[in-house]
């Protein structure tokens, strides 16, 4: 075969996978939110806009989310972008590795392959990157744009006189602009990056219009991200509480180190190969009594210089809220392509480059063929779980069946489900059902809480009692979190949003629960106002020795707090809250009784707090 | 000589580090199994105990549990003696000569060695600290470490020393099943590998002896076991190891990439001098397989990757003297890896100092209490780390047995309840015996407690029974029942366990521990067909169960006490009787 022609079979291979892949993808987690969306909405721009704009200001303000949207849209446009999208990250990465765009070579396919091999046993989770939606639009989407960015400045810097191309400072802008706003934990290295390449390119006298026209576009959005004022409302305001010097501290040394060891142990597998072949290489040079080639000196600075990229985004984990393994994934792709890079030069061995591929080419066949035999039947399921509760009479209970591939592991997210709140949110928003059971129901799904939670409204001037019964919604979520959503929505889509009539006061209030209140108090979950919304925030946790606890946030505690209980399958409990090590807050403790959930409650005075649900 | 104080220096700051850290570690696990089959066999003749303990004890891992477990202070003093074996033997395989340490070079490759088995050991503190991993893992490998020395550096062995050898090789054959099969199949292929008249008499001795020696321990229960039937999930518990041990390639890898960046820069060749990469390579590949081998079981924890670690090291130090030409890099070797090893060192004293604390504060609180009381005791207060494997009294056989046979006391109980514990389900039990003659009761009494767990009081009743056997009775019936609410008697008694003029009547049942699901896998052994009804009752609620299986599952939904009984038309007996752990399944 020619070159050509190998190219072009590698390049099919990969992108009938990723098709293939695409027409499979289950509605699975923050997909369901997105239904919501198309129940009350169509695709159009100005949806587009409303959805976005609406994000920025209240709940996820990354562009990732749009692009969710819009591929929970028609089914079509999933399949054709994502696929494109994915293999546009490989050529990214494989230019910022090699400084040049692939070419119609087999040498080239052969690096590609073991390009994408190595991200897929670096990246922790790759199918879960890869196909499922939320996080292939919030991370590999915005990866592949941030790195699209850096491609034509690797490019031109590699060139004594880089190109002028006035038509690419528009597209830089915009480029440069839709990378700041793609993620949070990628765009400090982006610009820290940016400013390096511009004033090289500067004091090599190598700069140009567009260098700057990008760096602007992204020194504009990656400001616009962190300070959107959604990210003050989105997961109930945690960014407020947890601000990143306060999470730094909280670390400490042993906790940013984990997190570098984190990193470190899930790249180990791709170390391990990376060592061994260039173990490989000398031993099979020095067997053939040829000499050994030393690494250029270009591919040795590159490479420190992509590997200190990889590890400064994993630095700014540290002053970050929330670590899992999706986070990685752009460190995964730089450290990725540096190992690339190195192991081309290992490939003028033809013992080693025989090795190596074989070896790249039975793992590329085992991702390809796991993910395709595990997608075929988590679709499968999700179809017919999605037919159970579309048949579900309205107002009645969906029953589903649990999920083989329940858990979540490298390749697939596992059973959504094992989550009451999303049950009970895809019952009630997506479909009309009440709420979903899965039968039999498993021992890692939540248990349904016993109480339910009822809202008052009351507006200025005030609303007749008829007029405010119509804006009762169906379902109230017996989740504080899901309420103050529910709220802010219907604040700014309606029906809360009456002309004439401005709403000044809402509580959520919740109803039996087996609290056995002496003083008969109202049991609160939430009380808002337009200046402030009132909860106890508090989450499950367990401490070094398997205590069980609800760990409150301090300033969400009442101050003149008079009593704290337990509510639960062991009865109610009078405890006295401790002081949390660490990172502060204090503990509830949660006396191990049963698998059922058991719900705090924190009194004042005069009123009673709905304090955190600890579910085993 | 003035390298030699050095490293007598080290040897000895090293010897005290680690004695304190045997001292200071608790008593955990299979130490409590130890002092309860010597607690069991107190009152066995002394030949009659011997092969008793020969028939249990014949593997290196559980000799050295017994010993190191009835004799603490062996363990200060032999634990760290052995882990400087290990290191000079990690020394020496790696440089391909006795090391004498007549250069401080050669000191310092010694404190690198140290290093990076740490940095290549997950949970090193344990692997060096608890009697049972030091038993199964340190010894064995300590021995095969300097057995692979032999091979690699060429040693000539001849008469006597053909016999210490072979010793040694069979040693490590009844070692971890790691150690062996990895020893054995490396010994078979050094040899069979060499040229005929290459092939020394000790070669062959030593791949025989370790043949013989692993078939051996094989004949240990459990034998061959797989685990995990998912290929994904063995492929993960396989990378898992390897990204555990991997860290050690990590760090050499950061090395590699300074020096080459340092020597480019300064228009050095480093390249060609580095070292045959031949045995690193090799060292990789035997360390994946000794990981892959832990698949098989019986038992694998970080401390199964020992000897993997130990391949590791010695396939890295040859690159420290590579590292060490470029002056910079040379300089940073000198000042990280002795940090990193003093920061093991105060991380684990530290750290094992907090755990003596609570573990004294346990036996005080223990020897406080009145003979034949419920003892309460603090737990642990960390779950698994580098340095403790966690609470190991969770489980209430255990803690009931430690409690009645080394202590005397009626039980154990937490002063803090926690999500992994289990509860004692407390079941009232008697045992009703007649035909005994009087001067039986005096050679073999009854026990003074009867457990208020199934498994721990039918192992008493079983052992009560093998006592008078032992001691010629067998004309005697006896039944151990319990006192508990069953609806379905129909007059028919309740028991545990039976005897009657030899023939017993006890079924063995294994519980497992809860899937995902929160399911748990019976099995039940021993029982006789006459039982043809079987049921379980949780809260006074009696549910049928499929009476001819002998494995079943059962997915509990409450921490109730689940008493599993099944019925002939004679008797009952309870299968089983639990209370379900809080911990919900993840």
């Amino acid at each position: 075969m020619t070159n050509r022609r190998w190219f072009a079979l590698g390049l099919a291979v990969l992108w009938a996978l990723l098709f293939v892949q695409a027409l499979q993808v289950p509605v699975l987690l923050d997909d369901w939110y997105q239904l919501t969306w198309y129940r009350h909405h169509d695709l159009s721009l100005s949806s587009v806009w409303d959805y976005y704009s609406y994000n920025y200001f209240h709940f996820n303000p990354r562009v990732g989310d749009a692009f969710l949207m819009i591929l929970n849209g028609p089914r079509i446009i999933h399949v054709i972008v994502t696929p494109i999208v994915e293999l546009a990250l490989l050529w990214f990465a494989f230019a910022i590795a090699f400084a040049r765009w692939p070419k119609a070579t087999k040498r080239d396919m052969q690096l590609l392959l073991v390009l994408q091999v190595f991200i897929w046993i670096i990246v922790p989770i790759p199918g879960v990157i890869y196909f499922y939606r939320p996080f292939t639009t919030n991370y590999l989407y915005a990866f592949a744009t941030t790195l699209a960015l850096f491609v034509p400045y690797r490019l031109a810097l590699t060139t004594a006189i880089p190109p002028r191309r006035l038509w690419l400072i528009p597209i830089m802008f915009v480029v440069g602009w839709l990378a700041g706003m793609s993620n949070e934990h990628t765009g400090m290295t982006a610009c820290a990056a940016m400013a390096g390449f511009v004033i090289w390119a500067w004091r090599t006298q190598r700069l140009r219009a567009w260098m700057i026209s990008g760096a602007v576009g992204l020194f504009i959005g990656y400001p616009m991200l962190l300070k959107a004022p959604g990210q003050a409302e989105r997961y109930a305001g945690v960014a407020n509480r947890m601000t990143p010097l306060k999470l730094l501290k909280d670390r400490g040394f042993d906790g940013c180190w984990g997190i570098v060891m984190d990193f470190v142990g899930e790249a180990q597998i791709g170390t391990m190969m990376f060592v061994g072949g260039v173990l490989l290489y000398v031993y099979a040079r020095r067997r053939a009594k040829q000499s050994l080639t030393p690494l250029p000196q270009q591919t040795l600075t590159w490479a420190l210089l992509i590997t200190l990229a990889a590890g400064m985004i994993v630095c700014t984990m540290f002053g970050s809220p929330t670590f899992g393994e999706r986070l990685l994934l752009a460190s995964s792709v730089l450290l990725a392509a540096v190992y690339t890079s190195v192991w081309a030069h290992l490939f003028e061995d033809r013992l080693t480059r025989r090795v190596l591929l074989t070896a790249c080419g039975v793992i590329f066949a085992y991702h390809a063929v796991r993910y395709v035999q595990v997608y075929h039947a988590v679709l499968q399921e999700n179809d017919a779980r999605i037919a159970a509760i579309k048949a579900t009479p309205k107002g009645q209970v969906a029953i589903v069946k649990p999920y083989k591939y329940r858990q979540r592991t490298r390749w697939h997210w596992g059973d959504d489900f094992r989550y009451a709140s999303l049950r009970q949110y895809v019952a009630n928003e997506v479909y009309d059902a009440s709420d979903i059971r899965i039968v039999p129901m498993p021992g890692w799904a939540q248990p349904i809480p016993e109480d339910h939670y009822v809202a008052h409204r009351t507006f200025d001037p005030p609303l007749s009692p008829e007029e405010d019964a119509k804006l009762d919604p169906n379902y109230i979520p017996t989740y504080w979190e899901w309420d103050v959503v529910q709220l802010r929505r219907a604040l700014h889509w309606g029906p809360l949003n009456i002309p004439g009539h401005a709403l000044v006061h809402y509580v959520v209030e919740s109803v039996g629960l087996t609290f056995d209140d002496p003083k008969h108090r109202p049991l609160r979950v939430m009380e808002w106002t337009p200046k402030k919304t009132t909860t106890v925030d508090s989450y499950p946790y367990n401490d070094e020795g398997g205590r069980q606890f609800l760990r409150t946030f301090v300033d969400t505690v009442p101050v003149d707090t008079t009593e704290v209980y337990t509510v639960g399958c062991m009865g109610q409990r009078k405890v006295a809250m401790l002081p949390a090590p660490q990172a502060g807050g204090l503990l509830i403790p949660i006396e191990p009784g049963c698998r059922r959930i058991t719900t705090a409650v924190i009194c004042e005075p005069d009123v009673c707090w709905v304090s955190g649900r600890y579910m085993p | 000589m003035k390298s030699r104080y050095g490293a007598t220096a080290f040897a000895a700051l090293t010897f005290v580090v680690h004695a304190t850290f045997a001292w200071l570690y608790p008593m955990l696990r299979d130490d409590w199994t130890a002092l309860l089959w010597k607690a069991e066999h107190a009152d066995y003749h002394p030949g009659g105990w011997a092969l008793s303990f020969l028939g249990s004890h014949f593997t290196l891992g559980e000799l050295f549990t017994y010993v190191l477990a009835v004799a603490p202070l062996l363990h200060v003093v032999l634990t760290p003696i052995v882990f400087l074996l290990m290191i000079w033997g990690i020394l020496c395989a790696s440089q391909r000569r006795l090391v004498r340490f007549d250069t401080w070079s050669d000191v310092g490759l010694l404190v690198a060695a140290s290093t990076l088995w740490w940095v290549a050991q997950p949970h090193g503190g344990i692997a060096v600290s608890e009697r049972d991993m030091v038993a199964l893992y340190l010894y064995g490998t300590t021995i095969g470490v300097w057995l692979y020395a032999a091979y690699v550096c060429g040693w000539e062995i001849r008469g006597r020393r053909t016999i210490l050898v072979t010793v040694a090789a069979f040693l490590v054959g009844l070692a971890s099943r790691q150690i062996a099969v990895v020893g054995t199949v490396w010994s078979m292929w050094f040899v069979l590998g060499k040229p005929r008249h290459e092939r020394l008499r000790w070669h062959w001795a030593v791949a025989i002896a370790l043949l013989v020696g692993t078939i051996v321990g094989y004949l240990d229960t459990p034998r061959f076991t797989i685990p995990r039937s998912d290929f994904d999930q063995n492929a993960n518990f396989v990378f898992q190891s390897l990204r555990e041990n991997g860290e050690l390639v990590t760090l050499m890898m950061v090395f590699a990439f300074a020096k080459l960046l340092l020597d480019r820069r300064a228009n050095v060749a480093s390249v060609d001098e580095l070292p045959d990469t031949a045995p690193a390579f090799r060292c990789l590949w035997i360390a994946v397989g000794v990981e892959i081998i832990s698949i098989w079981g019986p038992r694998f924890t970080e401390s199964s990757l020992l000897p993997a670690s130990v391949l590791l090291a010695i396939g890295a130090v040859p690159f420290i003297t590579w590292l060490a030409r470029t002056p910079l890099v040379k300089k940073a070797l000198f000042v990280v890896l002795p940090m990193i090893l003093v920061a093991t060192w105060i991380n684990g004293l530290l750290m094992l100092t907090h755990i003596h604390g609570i573990y004294a504060d346990r036996m005080d609180a223990i020897a406080a209490a009145p003979r034949d009381s419920i003892a309460q005791v603090p737990p642990y207060d960390m779950f698994s780390t580098d340095w403790f494997t966690g609470e190991d009294w969770s489980s209430t056989s255990l803690r009931e047995r430690v409690a009645i046979d080394i202590f005397h006391l009626e039980d154990i109980e937490y002063t803090a309840p926690f999500g992994a514990l289990e509860r004692n389900p407390r079941l009232a039990v008697e045992m009703h015996l007649e035909g005994r003659p009087a001067e039986a009761s005096k050679q073999v009494p009854v026990p003074q407690r009867w457990a208020s767990n199934i498994s721990v009081a039918r192992a008493q009743f079983e052992r009560f029974v093998r006592s008078l056997h032992r001691a010629g009775y067998t004309d005697f019936s006896a039944t151990l029942s319990v006192k508990l609410e069953n609806p379905r008697a129909n007059g028919r008694p309740l028991l545990l366990a039976r005897v009657d003029k030899g023939t017993l009547v006890s079924p063995r049942v294994s519980r497992g521990n809860p899937n995902v699901d929160g399911t748990i896998k019976f099995k039940i052994r021993n029982l006789p067909s006459a039982y043809g009804e079987r049921f379980l009752i949780t809260a006074g609620v009696v549910t049928d169960l499929p009476a001819t299986q002998s494995a079943f599952e059962l997915q509990p939904q409450t921490i109730d006490r689940h008493t599993l009984i099944t019925c002939s038309t004679v008797d009952c007996l309870v299968l089983d009787s639990f209370i379900p752990k809080a911990t919900a399944p993840q």
